[in-house]
């Protein structure tokens, strides 16, 4: 056991997460008067538990909202196959079994739904790990959108440069 | 071989003896991490009762095996650079790690872990 009885530790970090709640704009002055408020009463150790608690209680239920942890390797996966399916098309077509005309749009469908899937994996795990500026704390959103605004371009443009049909 | 041990808190404190010992595994698997951030640990240790986890901190922190820092998290949910030494003298604008200046007013305060040993 710490100091102090664990009661008097897990009540003040109860009471610190109250007042966070009563006012989440104003969290950071609201942990710091706590703090200062219990430092002044001797009680240090209550006010660090408190912010120790409060940190972690937020980043577990966080991670729940959060992306998925296979999200990453999800992502490397379908950039692996999507590479793949590419260097197939390229050795056949070298062999002489080019894609036939009629048959371009399944192709181009492929490769973008294969390219927006690897997107919205990859591009949601950086967001959720905050390595992309601006996206807050909304991975899965900034994952969709993502996903849905890559195959969108994907198809416009390989229409546009591959026109289907013979 | 392990930075440090915790066998002999967890034998002294046996009511935290599996959240120590979970740490321990943690810091174990994390050799490279100099500074332990106790969000990162409480979503990897999803088993280990929060209380207890915070329990465990705070006794390698008492035992001298951590120093205590407290850093902010950015409106992006990550650590910001800046490292404090009471929650009291963190400013309220700091840069994020794209060196934007955020308001601090509704961020988190963390208190994160420097390894002693």
């Amino acid at each position: 056991m710490t100091g102090k009885p664990r009661g008097r530790l897990i009540q003040a970090a109860h009471e610190l997460n109250k007042r966070i709640q009563e006012n989440p704009r104003k969290s950071l002055k609201t942990s710091q008067t706590f703090y200062v408020e219990k430092v002044e009463k001797g009680e240090t150790e209550e006010a660090d538990f408190a912010l120790l608690m409060n940190s972690m209680m937020a980043a577990r239920e966080e991670s729940i909202h959060g992306v998925p942890s296979w999200f990453k390797v999800v992502g490397f996966a379908l950039g692996g196959v999507t590479l793949v399916f590419l260097m197939v098309l390229v050795f056949a077509s070298m062999w002489g079994h080019s894609v036939p005309p009629e048959s371009r749009f399944l192709v181009h469908f492929a490769f973008s739904l294969a390219s927006a899937l690897c997107v919205a994996a990859l591009g949601g795990e950086a967001a959720a790990s905050g390595n992309i500026p601006l996206v807050g704390k909304h991975p899965l959103a900034f994952s969709a959108t993502g996903g849905i605004a890559v195959l969108v371009i994907m198809l416009a443009v390989l229409h546009w440069l591959y026109p289907v049909g013979p | 071989m392990s930075r440090i041990n915790l066998e002999a808190l967890a034998k002294q404190h046996p009511d935290y003896a599996r959240a120590l010992r979970a740490l321990q595994s943690w810091i174990d698997a994390h050799e490279q991490e100099r500074v332990i951030n106790p969000m990162k640990v409480a979503k990897d240790l999803r088993q280990v009762d929060t209380t207890d986890l915070a329990m465990a901190f705070t006794l390698l922190h008492k035992a001298g095996l951590l120093k205590r820092v407290y850093k902010v998290l950015t409106p992006a949910g990550v650590l910001a650079d800046g490292e404090f030494d009471s929650p009291t003298v963190i400013p309220e604008k700091l840069p994020d790690r794209f060196e934007r200046y955020f308001d601090t007013s509704d961020a988190e305060i963390v208190p994160v872990f420097r390894l002693v040993a």
